[in-house]
């Protein structure tokens, strides 16, 4: 180990976002002490208020150490192959937006020409095959008979989760101080020392911010440098009930269009948990959360890195909060640099967290856009949807997360056709390709069927326990 | 769309080169003759230049589509295989490393190997841990595994092969697919009312009208170039060399499956092993060498007798601005030129066309269609330019004011920020788009040794004595992979590729 490197590590915060960081450092980095600091009347960041998860929990799980079978057994989570919308286009209308590819490819051809040139025959999203055991209430983690591949996230408990985190995280011997963050002490643009309620002061290496909408770090050595994100994402609100258990418990949240915004349906095995958000003109009532989307234009300052919403803050369409925190995290244990803290590292890592943040705001400006609810897109949006109109292309920018086939499910499932057929389509027999999109449909449906009810199988992961 | 009357597109491509050929057979093949109708212009007065002998795993892909037969293609080019390019003396007389097509070891939980081989204080033996490197070294090949979890899996292939030889074997498949071929030379250009090309009017008169024109016409750029007056782009200034002397010569020893590029006072000289003849060129700066001492420096160091005149050409690094113009696309030589350090000639041809195909003009040809085309261009150009003024750039030779020029000149800001990035801890900057991805950045900056100050700190995980041993028994593993591998000449004997 070279003479500068990081060995300590404050963590300021306890949230979802300070203990996943916290548990992901101490596990990830070999030799290094975590310690983290919690904050008295810490505001929840969305993380903390979003139950759904993206495919990327499963990666950040097993990267310290946890198997999806415990998560979901000892947290009451739940699994979601995707997110089904509805309303968004009129009452009754819908489309799912499931992980993976659909359909299938023909030579040279994307499924998407096909399924185009054979005139639509049904929504794109029956030929994935995560839409197809979602439909069908079912659920097996890939690599089961149906042709295709899918990816899941998770539906987590919040009222149990963060507790088992911080359980872990202990485990894995992150140091939780007694006192909690009554301030800091700053020098040359670098944070020295925190002083805790105790009276005591704590002094690492390097901070990691993770006091969500607070940002209780950032804002004592940085200028404020907010990106506001509102003309796009006016939603500010956000208000959660609990009700029963629905026993059918669908694989899927289900994110219904509403006036202002949407309301999102999201079933447990202990309860069902419903999240409207919305932009609300004046007082929201004492139970709601109030935030405003947007972000910093740096993460990485000195010393001290803002995770989660102490960094950027969007409403949790998609998942994106949790997604975000996640990939911020992965970002930060492969990016970390030595005490110095390099200008040229920081700017790689705040390049890369920055064009992440503002691609995943894209998607979901996308949904507003493609409904007719927001009239102006961010350039590269607007660009993307541009072309896609035009000729169904599809560019990737760096820093995406969503791949195409996400990209797809979006614009297809909002209506979107390109105005001009791909051009090796156009040699296509129509009639063959609907019997094509037929076949695999059927292949699908008897595919999917053979899988058991999502409620079965998270019994049947109690069982072999 | 359904039940539309689809004219189709009339395509003329101006020019009978490798461009030409490829964009000829990939349309016509590959486009119904709903779409397109495909006419190329050529003139058997005119020369070929011929780029390209040396090239990137993608040209597969691109003869896959076309449904041409690897072994057929092989011995009517007599190519050899090739998996990768060695680079000699170029950070310093007497170095050599070769950039392969392939990995170095593996990941070890998200963590890059080189970042464990730099920890260890091993970082001179990345080479080593390379499947195609060492296969190289010994003049071995066969293609890679189809396991994923074998160590012979880790690589990719291309070929080198008679370029003069590929278009003509291309021609045959256009035609086929119905290309029309008309011989002729252009004498004018005719312009429609609103400034898009109409026709090309031929030296005897005749006319061929087009909707769409694809300059393949090489350096001249006689459409985008000429007719279109699109401002070239000079680069000259990071990339210095601006004149080649080309020529075969009969071939010596083993068939090695790689292509040299070895630094030479004012320049570099390639070396490309076909089946039949070895090509050889000097590339180099005429602002510092003079064409009879490149000529005579040349043909001293070739490894058997010529079997031509030697041929100089002239260019200049840099591309067209735009390469699609109004109704008009450069592909080839008549966009842009980039020296053929890292063999990318035929791979920006093949991806101006297969850009081309996805964005295949509608009529009128629209404005989006154009920029798309342009910026990913645009892109591919960009990333391959900074690698290539990496190999220059990164060196410790001070023998000749060529290179001191090359080390001491100013880079683009784009590829200084990444050099510094690397120095810091060994991070590569990622790109969704573009050629060259890790491994090759890897191969290049620890080729012309630059090694990172600092190592990712997660690989401070495994201790001294196991880190040591797993990357002996890595090393040996590596090489016993390569060791089964047949020599190529007799792998190619076996698959019937020999001509």
């Amino acid at each position: 180990m070279t003479s500068r490197a990081i060995r300590t590590i404050a963590v300021v915060g306890n949230g979802i976002a300070g203990w996943s960081a916290a548990a992901a450092l101490k596990k990830r980095v070999p030799g290094i002490s975590v310690a983290l600091v919690p904050v008295a009347d810490l505001k929840p960041g969305l993380a903390d208020l979003c139950a759904s998860a993206a495919p990327s929990i499963g990666d950040f799980h097993s990267d310290i150490g946890l198997s999806e079978r415990d998560i979901v057994r000892r947290t009451g989570a739940a699994f979601r192959l995707g997110s089904r919308y509805q309303d968004w286009h009129g009452p009754g209308s819908g489309f799912f937006h499931a992980y993976g590819p659909a359909g299938f490819a023909q030579g040279q051809l994307p499924f998407a020409a096909l399924w185009l040139r054979a005139g639509s025959p049904r929504p794109y999203q029956d030929y994935a095959p995560g839409a197809v055991l979602a439909e069908q209430g079912r659920f097996l983690p890939g690599g089961t008979d149906l042709p295709g591949d899918y990816a899941h996230g998770l539906m987590l408990d919040l009222h149990v989760y963060p507790r088992f985190l911080a359980a872990y995280a202990r485990h894995l011997d992150v140091l939780v101080s007694e006192g909690t963050l009554a301030g800091m002490d700053v020098s040359d643009g670098r944070v020295t020392g925190l002083r805790l309620s105790d009276g005591s002061t704590l002094r690492a290496d390097m901070y990691v911010d993770a006091s969500n909408v607070a940002a209780s770090l950032m804002r004592a050595l940085a200028d404020p440098d907010w990106q506001d994100w509102r003309q796009w994402l006016p939603a500010d609100t956000l208000e959660r009930s609990r009700t029963a258990p629905d026993p059918g418990l669908p694989p899927f949240d289900r994110v219904r269009a509403i006036s202002n915004g949407w309301e999102a349906t999201i079933s447990l095995p202990a309860c069902t948990e419903t999240l409207r958000v919305t932009a609300k003109p004046g007082d929201a009532g004492a139970s709601a959360v109030r935030f405003a989307s947007g972000r910093r234009a740096q993460a990485w300052s000195g010393n001290v890195v803002a995770i989660g919403d102490a960094y950027a803050v969007i409403e949790p369409l998609e998942g994106a909060p949790l997604h975000l925190l996640h990939s911020q995290i992965d970002r930060l244990v492969g990016s970390l640099p030595d005490r110095d803290f390099d200008a040229i590292e920081l700017a790689q890592y705040n390049r890369e967290t920055g064009e992440e943040a503002d691609r995943v705001r894209d998607f979901l400006i996308a949904h507003y856009v493609l409904s007719g609810r927001c009239d102006a897109a961010p350039p590269l949006l607007a660009e993307t949807l541009a072309l896609f109109a035009h000729r169904g292309r599809l560019p990737m920018r760096d820093g995406e997360s969503f791949d195409k086939h996400s990209w797809l499910a979006l614009l297809f499932g909002h209506g979107t056709v390109p105005a001009h057929a791909d051009p090796l389509a156009v040699a296509l027999d129509t009639g063959e390709a609907q019997r094509a999109l037929a076949d695999h449909r059927l292949h699908l449906e008897q595919g999917a069927a053979k899988a058991p009810a999502h409620s079965a199988y998270l019994k049947s992961l109690e069982a072999s326990a | 769309m359904e039940g539309s009357i689809v004219v189709p597109i009339r395509v003329v491509i101006l020019g009978g080169g490798t461009a030409g050929w490829m964009t000829a057979a990939a349309l016509s093949i590959l486009l119904s003759r709903q779409m397109a109708q495909v006419t190329l212009v050529e003139s058997e007065e005119v020369g070929i230049i011929g780029v390209g002998e040396a090239t990137l795993p993608h040209i597969r892909a691109f003869n896959e589509r076309l449904g041409i037969d690897e072994a057929d293609f092989m011995r009517a080019t007599g190519a050899t295989f090739k998996l990768g390019i060695e680079f000699r003396d170029w950070a310093r007389i007497g170095d050599s490393y070769i950039h392969p097509f392939g990995v170095f070891g593996h990941d070890v939980e998200g963590v890059g190997f080189h970042h464990y081989l730099n920890r260890a204080g091993r970082i001179a033996t990345l080479f080593d841990y390379s499947v195609p490197i060492v296969a190289a070294r010994e003049a071995r090949f066969a293609p890679p595994a189809a396991d994923p979890r074998s160590l012979a899996s880790t690589y990719g292939y291309a070929y080198q092969f008679d370029a003069t030889r590929y278009g003509p074997y291309l021609r045959n498949r256009a035609e086929a697919a119905g290309t029309r071929r008309i011989e002729g030379r252009v004498e004018a250009v005719e312009r429609s009312e609103h400034g898009d090309i109409a026709a090309l009017r031929l030296s005897d008169g005749r006319r061929v009208e087009g909707d769409l024109f694809v300059d393949c016409s090489g350096f001249r750029s006689l459409l985008l170039g000429q007719a279109c007056d699109e401002p070239f782009e000079d680069w000259s200034r990071w990339l210095p060399c601006d004149r080649a002397v080309a020529v075969p010569c009969e071939g010596k020893g083993p068939l090695l499956p790689y292509t040299s590029a070895v630094a030479m006072s004012a320049g570099w000289r390639w070396r490309i092993p076909l089946q039949h003849r070895t090509g050889n060129g000097y590339v180099y700066s005429s602002a510092h060498i003079g064409d009879d001492a490149a000529r005579e420096q040349l043909l001293s160091e070739l490894e058997g007798p010529p079997l031509a005149e030697p041929r100089l050409l002239r260019f200049k690094a840099g591309r067209r601005r735009r390469n699609w113009v109004r109704n008009v696309i450069g592909i080839g030589l008549s966009g842009g030129f980039l020296e053929p350090l890292e063999s990318t000639s035929i791979y920006l041809i093949q991806i101006a066309i297969t850009r081309l195909i996805e964005l295949f003009p509608q009529r009128p040809a629209a404005a989006i269609d154009r920029d798309a085309f342009n910026r990913a261009i645009d892109l591919e150009y960009d990333r391959i330019r900074d690698f290539l003024i990496l190999h220059y750039h990164a060196t410790q030779r001070d023998d000749s004011p060529f290179w001191n020029h090359v080390r001491t000149m100013e880079v683009p800001e784009s590829l200084s920020e990444k050099m510094a990035l690397f120095r810091k801890r060994g991070r590569v900057a990622r790109y969704r788009e573009g050629l060259f991805l890790e491994p090759s950045w890897l191969a290049v900056y620890f080729g012309q040794r630059i090694v990172p100050t600092g190592y990712d700190q997660r690989a401070d995980g495994p201790d001294d004595g196991a880190l040591t041993r797993a990357l002996d028994q890595l090393r040996q593993e590596v090489a016993a992979a390569a060791a089964a591998l047949p020599d190529q000449s007799v792998y190619l004997e076996r698959v019937g590729a020999l001509a």
